[in-house]
């Protein structure tokens, strides 16, 4: 125990705050540059405001991710956080939810990736092939795209991990970029008359169908908030760190994005859209409508784009190994995926596995009209349906377990008491829930191919599961019962976090102090 | 244990001078005052609408919340060095 104790320790880095926030925005900040094309080709002129709504919502489910990463600072993210807070069987469903949004992450992040090239080599994009029925396969985007992965496969089994400075030299480049784009866009390439005909034209033959539609898939620009829980699990003090930098980070992309969409709906016809090779580098687009360094900014965004989403496309390779290796951690799936490469010290199964799941998955959507469509498609599904169990999760932790110290809290509570308890009752978290639940609910009414191959996708991992929990003896439906507050202390003692461990240990005292007086006084009344 | 407050806010100011992260959040803050009184002016030449109120304001609005702290900070600077308490 204490060896694992030590492992654990030696696990956590002093990152700094800096260091914390450009960790999560090497992986979030990249989302804008998928997202946007396609929010405008559904949501036409009212994109801005399917922005605005899918962040407002995507803001308190960041603030959630804050409140459980720095209370809980496990990579699991929110595998972990259903598991404490729903039990074995949701903590399987949010698990599959995010193994799904990983794969795919990795699958629509490199398709990204290889339509920013194609700014440089149009042939790629324009190649297509009629395989049988299906008669306009992009097959040079495919076919990079697969090759891509199959190289980032290679990387991660050799153990070629992303450096920290990277990710903050990456992140730094982003921001700067995305400033400038924005400053100058708005200030010399903005033009409000166009921003107002658009959205004027674009309510006066209103679609609420394809608008939700749209906005369900603004929610993809947000996705990436598990990296807060595994940047809390490698750093040192994450109660101090983690909360300043992950509302940094939920603050920064929902105005980058909000921000983007005001000046693309003032600076291009949103029809430009409507073909695929411009979603596929819809920020370039606009970056080449600044004026004098237009075609020096189409380029370097473009240029910029094909790293930051090669990086993104990496970390979901790397991100869903410490998925699986939680889930196996704790009987959702087999200890095979644990297994450790012997000469390159690396999770080579679960890499490989994955990594062929995510080619797989941009194999079959180039079958389809838009590749690009059906990734982000799906990408919703499990976001949401991920997100989802995370805000019931938050609601139920505050009253299943109140003592756990908490370092940051949601704001807006009730405050309430019960056996002794005190029970803060998170409004902004239900407000949250009722957002995130509608967004899925919409995914599941609008996205056709999500509708049908998400819950596909969950029930065949819940096959897996049933059939593995069977064999080792394990409760399908019920929970194992596990020493959590033991584990809790070893993470806080392995995280440093001497304070809150104080904290923890002086709650659960006055807890069964309080039990212990409430059982003599039920004793004596029975008496 | 101090508490993180919502709004990402240093909180003990005395103790600190502003770091490069508060030199950040000042240089963003200012760039999105600009940038808001651009699009409510510009908005305003064509007889204005609810959705350009709407982006410039939140902009001036999202500055001006952000730059509170610069102003306490400078408020306690000038307090610090007009007191003549322990010298």
């Amino acid at each position: 125990m204490a060896e694992g104790r030590a492992a654990a320790a030696e696990l956590r880095r002093d990152v700094t705050v800096w260091g914390s926030y450009m960790w999560g925005f090497a992986d979030v900040g990249a989302d804008t540059f998928v997202a946007l094309g396609l929010v405008f080709a559904f949501s036409e002129g009212a994109a801005p405001l399917a922005f605005l709504l899918a962040g407002t919502v995507y803001i308190l489910v960041g603030l959630a991710y804050t409140e459980l990463a720095s209370a809980y600072p496990v990579a699991g993210g929110g595998q972990y956080f259903a598991l404490r807070g729903l039990g074995d069987f949701w903590s399987l469903v949010a698990g599959s939810a995010l193994v799904l949004d990983y794969t795919l992450c990795t699958a629509l992040f490199a398709y990204f990736a290889t339509t920013y090239f194609s700014h440089f080599v149009p042939e790629l994009a324009e190649a297509t092939l009629a395989l049988g029925p299906f008669e306009h396969v992009r097959i040079g985007l495919a076919l990079a795209t697969l090759a891509l992965i199959a190289f980032l496969t290679w990387l991660n089994v050799r153990g070629m991990r992303q450096a920290s400075l990277l990710n903050e030299v990456i992140g730094v480049l982003i921001i700067l970029v995305e400033t400038l784009i924005i400053a100058m866009g708005l200030i010399f390439a903005w033009r409000p008359e166009l921003l107002l005909t658009q959205w004027r034209d674009t309510f006066a033959n209103f679609h609420l169908r394809q608008f939700l539609y749209g906005a369900s898939l603004a929610i993809i620009s947000f996705v990436g908030l598990e990296s807060i829980s595994q940047a809390a699990q490698e750093t040192r003090r994450p109660a101090t760190i983690v909360p300043r930098t992950s509302i940094a980070l939920v603050f920064t992309v929902f105005l980058f994005a909000v921000s983007l969409s005001v000046l693309t709906l003032g600076t291009v016809r949103w029809e430009v859209f409507l073909d695929e090779r411009n979603v596929g580098r819809s920020v370039a687009i606009v970056a080449g409508h600044l004026p004098w360094i237009g075609r020096v900014a189409e380029d370097v965004t473009a240029a910029l784009a094909v790293l930051v989403l090669m990086l993104s496309s990496n970390s979901g390779v790397m991100s869903v190994s410490r998925v699986a290796f939680s889930m196996s951690r704790y009987d959702s799936i087999s200890s095979w995926f644990e297994h450790v490469h012997p000469r390159y010290r690396t999770p080579a199964r679960t890499i490989v596995v994955f990594s062929g799941i995510a080619a797989l998955q941009v194999a079959l959507a180039s079958l389809t009209e838009s590749a690009i469509d059906t990734l982000a498609n799906m990408y919703a599904f499990g976001a949401t349906l991920g997100y989802t169990l995370v805000m019931v999760s938050l609601i139920r932790l505050r009253f299943i377990d109140p003592y756990t110290p908490r370092p940051y809290r949601m704001p807006l509570n009730i405050v309430i008491r019960r056996q002794g308890k005190v029970i803060y009752v998170p409004v902004l978290g239900i407000i949250g829930l009722v957002g995130i639940t509608t967004v899925l609910v919409i995914v599941l009414f609008t996205h056709e191919i999500a509708a049908v191959a998400g819950p596909s996708w969950v029930f065949l991992c819940f096959l897996y599961y049933a059939w593995y929990r069977r064999r080792r003896g394990l409760p399908i439906f019920r929970s194992v019962s596990r020493p959590w507050e033991q584990e809790q202390m070893e993470t806080l003692e392995a995280a440093e976090e001497y304070d809150l461990l104080e904290q923890y240990r002086i709650a659960l005292a006055e807890r069964d102090r309080w039990r212990k007086r409430f059982d003599h006084e039920a004793g004596i009344i029975l008496e | 244990m101090k508490r993180a407050s919502f709004w990402n806010e240093p909180r003990d100011l005395r103790r600190q001078s502003l770091s490069l992260w508060d030199v950040v959040q000042i240089v963003y803050a200012v760039l999105f005052l600009i940038l808001g009184t651009i699009i409510i002016f510009r908005m305003l030449h064509l007889g204005g609408s609810l959705l350009g109120f709407g982006v410039g304001g939140g902009f001036v609005a999202l500055s001006i919340f952000r730059l509170r702290f610069v102003l306490r900070y400078l408020l306690l600077r000038r307090r610090e060095k007009h007191s003549h308490v322990g010298r």
